[in-house]
């Protein structure tokens, strides 16, 4: 027995300097500084985009004060524009839906699309409401006031009672934003920068889910919903998002280039550097380098569309199916090959061991 | 010569002590997973929650539950463990413990876990050992007659059942990908990177191969070393050590634990007389009428085991590689080999060809979902629950297909099941899935 065990520890050990020698100068041996991943998206990607968004809230609240004292064409077209920036502005935070900001409901609060434009009617006419109650879930938020600002006679604007809803709206979403942000910057910034493991709560998996959630979330509501993909090939170009601001393109651009710096960490660390230091290939390429090619066929698609993504659903889908084609190719890259060679867990159940 | 090694490791009478402690460590360690179920609320979680649970080939009938039913289960899971641990009402308790655990087992699929298997096992070979005849509340109340021997096979049974468990988990471990590539340690080690001292050795391709090897080799030997008492104590603490390090590297709940409890089984009667009595339970004797182990019942042994060892080969029934296709591979001890991630698209048509795409979320909880997305038997009873749910909305004469890619041990996605097949026209069985597409990606 002794024997026996003596050559095996033999085998193991041979095995090992030989693996050694060959394996040296290989990338798979580079150190990768998780920490200092999280740390560039969490100071250079994340809270700025917090912060922009806050920022566009802000001039929105401007514009919306001038329209109030003086509603006049030139001071709603203001507003109206300010209020796209402010939905472009939220799309570098909707991948982010992961600590704070899904334990206040980011972008529930923020983006439920499409609006139920006659709950917003029900609304617009009542004294008293309360927009964080179930029952008003489709009536609030940017899409709420894409309908209201867009939509409705312009002449309705003017009425206190919409003045007010928008103002609700407002400061929901604001308030919502602020406790995000507040959170981050007390306590939850050194959280995310110093668990480095990858099971389901660490900020590796945290995030990693986070991102492919949004990226589905993408993929079904803003394009696979209006194209007809949930309802037997019958299109519904009026689900998409920004319908009456006639938006959802530039904002759809803006979404995948937002989810594009997701995964690349913009100029700093990012998954395609932790990917790269994994020595992940995928085919001849290397697997970063197929998933910033996904994303950038995906973009180049959506940039062919004409008109907005309503009416080119409406009037000529084949570019829209085209995008939709794009997106499930990378979606297949961005929850299988990423996550399995990131070792990013999914669940908290427990695994066969041995 | 037979006759002899027959007669000293199935009918010689020894002591019962290994058994009361097997017995007392297996119910406790039960008990306290079952808490830490309750505490992390995945009863609620796992089985509450879905709308839809998977079922194992051939118990398609178990039903599901109600949310009572399901606490009630596990109360009496509970409650059982504790009869065991204590040898209170050792005999329903047994009983209770195996059929409940079983069919919580078989309520869902999703939550296949070699260890579950293991733990029914146990569980069914506890109900005809006698491990409370004493140090037991059966015993001191008198329920049972008390007895400080054992026949020995009811000690060996115990120790087969987890020699096999580690011997062919590690037969399990010799092939290719886990030899020559350390797949899927190579991907799994270096995610523990940032831990402190031994982190760094993570990103070491050499690392991965020592402990593929070093596993194989523990799980192949482990047994005979333990079976031997010059080596025991020191595969005693190789049982320790490599149960903790697995323990702290990976996700894989109390496993560990059932194991280091239950191998202590392998040390002497001397061992276990002295640790009782440490606890303050005197060894006393009692002479119990000496019974000759009837033939049936070691016929139904030697079926019992037999299975064990023949079940994990009917992979070879099937063409390409069990990892990939998932053919024969449950019930096989194939323990932390396949590290893979699927993603599954289905697809429902009407007799039109008009189409819609599933969102998996609707109908499936992450955990199922990934489940699914690897597993083609999942598939087909997934596609006949979509099938049902979509006709039911007035898809008529719905026909529904996946597409479904995943990536097997760091090798680049590729599909994994024919995208034109009607997944909702075939019935599982044991034949060959055609409809599976062979691996053929390399690793890069």
């Amino acid at each position: 027995m002794r024997q026996l065990l003596f050559m095996l520890g033999m085998i193991v050990w041979g095995f090992s300097l030989q693996s050694c020698k060959g394996d040296e100068p290989k990338p798979e041996e580079e150190d990768f500084d998780r920490a200092a991943m999280f740390q560039n998206m969490a100071t250079n990607v994340i809270l700025p985009s917090y912060a922009s968004f806050a920022e566009k809230l802000s001039s929105f609240q401007g514009a919306f004060d001038a329209f109030k004292s003086t509603s006049s064409e030139a001071n709603l077209a203001a507003l109206r524009s300010a209020f796209d920036q402010v939905y472009l502005s939220w799309q570098q935070c909707a991948p982010y839906e992961f600590g704070p900001a899904a334990s206040v409901g980011l972008r529930l609060t923020v983006n439920t699309f499409p609006a139920d434009t006659n709950r917003v009617h029900t609304l617009l006419g009542m004294d008293d409401y309360d927009l964080a109650m179930s029952s008003n879930s489709a009536a609030k938020g940017l899409p709420a006031l894409d309908f209201v600002l867009f939509q409705l006679n312009p002449d309705r604007l003017s009425e206190a009672m919409t003045q007010d809803f928008i103002q609700q709206n407002i400061v929901m979403m604001s308030g919502a934003l602020t406790s995000v942000e507040e959170e981050w910057k007390q306590s939850y910034q050194d959280e995310f920068q110093t668990s480095l493991g990858s099971d389901v709560g660490s900020s590796l998996g945290s995030f990693v889910n986070a991102v492919n959630q949004d990226f589905e979330l993408l993929k079904n509501a803003n394009v696979g919903i209006p194209l007809g993909k949930k309802t037997l090939g019958i299109i519904q170009p009026e689900k998409v998002e920004a319908l009456f601001s006639a938006q959802s393109l530039p904002l759809l651009i803006q979404h995948l280039q937002s989810l594009k710096i997701a995964f690349n960490g913009n100029t700093g660390l990012g998954l395609d550097d932790h990917l790269d230091a994994l020595n992940a290939t995928y085919g001849t390429q290397s697997l970063s380098d197929a998933i910033q090619m996904g994303f950038d066929d995906a973009i180049a698609s959506a940039e062919a569309i004409e008109g907005d993504l309503f009416e080119a659903i409406a009037q000529s889908p084949s570019q829209v199916e085209d995008l939709h084609s794009k997106l499930q190719n990378l979606v297949v890259l961005l929850k299988t090959d990423m996550p399995s060679q990131l070792g990013v867990q999914i669940t908290y159940q427990d695994n066969d061991g041995d | 010569m037979i006759k002899r090694w027959i007669h000293s490791h199935v009918h010689a009478q020894v002591s019962i002590a290994p058994l009361v402690t097997f017995r007392f460590l297996f119910g406790l360690i039960m008990f306290i997973s079952i808490a830490r179920f309750y505490l992390n609320g995945w009863i609620e979680a796992q089985y509450i929650n879905p709308d839809f649970h998977f079922k194992y080939f051939g118990f398609y009938w178990i039903p599901d539950l109600t949310p009572i039913g399901y606490y009630a289960m596990f109360a009496l899971i509970a409650l059982s463990s504790l009869g065991i641990a204590f040898g209170a009402l050792y005999r329903i308790s047994t009983v209770v413990f195996f059929l409940a655990f079983t069919y919580m087992e078989l309520v869902d699929a999703t939550y296949y876990l070699n260890h579950y298997y293991f733990v029914s096992l146990v569980g069914l070979l506890l109900v005809f050992l006698p491990a409370h005849r004493q140090h037991s509340v059966d015993a001191w109340s008198g329920l049972t007659q008390r007895s400080s021997k054992v026949s020995a096979v009811a000690i060996n049974a115990i120790k087969l059942q987890l020699g096999l468990v580690y011997f062919l988990a590690g037969v399990a471990k010799l092939n290719a990908d886990w030899l020559l590539e350390a797949m899927p340690l190579a991907i799994w080690l270096p995610a523990q990177a940032h831990l402190p001292i031994i982190g760094e050795m993570m990103m070491f391709k050499a690392t991965a191969f020592a402990f593929s090897w070093t596993g194989a080799a523990y799980d192949l030997a482990i047994p005979f070393v333990l079976l031997s008492p010059r080596l025991r104590w020191f595969g005693y603490v190789a049982v320790i050590a490599f149960h903790l390090m697995t323990w702290s590297f990976f996700q894989i709940g109390m496993f560990p634990f059932i194991m280091i409890g239950a191998t202590l089984i392998f040390f002497s009667s001397d061992f276990h007389i002295k640790l009782q009595s440490h606890l303050g339970l005197r060894h006393g004797t009692f002479t119990a009428v000496f019974k000759r182990i009837p033939a049936y019942a070691l016929n139904g042994l030697a079926v019992f085991f037999a299975f064990q060892v023949l079940f994990p080969f009917r992979y070879l029934m099937y063409s390409g590689n069990p990892y990939w296709t998932e053919q024969g591979f449950r019930f096989g001890w194939r323990v932390m080999l396949i590290e893979k991630a699927g993603y599954a698209q289905f697809k429902v048509s009407d007799e039109r060809g008009n189409e819609l795409w599933v969102d998996n979320a609707d109908f499936l909880t992450p955990v199922q979902e990934k489940m699914l997305s690897t597993q083609p038997d999942l598939m087909l009873q997934y596609a006949d629950y979509l099938k049902t749910h979509y006709e039911a909305q007035g898809v008529s004469n719905a026909t529904v297909r996946a597409d479904v890619h995943v990536t097997f041990n760091g090798r680049p996605s590729q599909p994994f099941i024919d995208p034109t097949v009607d997944l909702a026209a075939l019935e599982d069985n044991w034949e060959e899935k055609a409809w599976i597409i062979p691996l053929v990606q390399k690793r890069g």
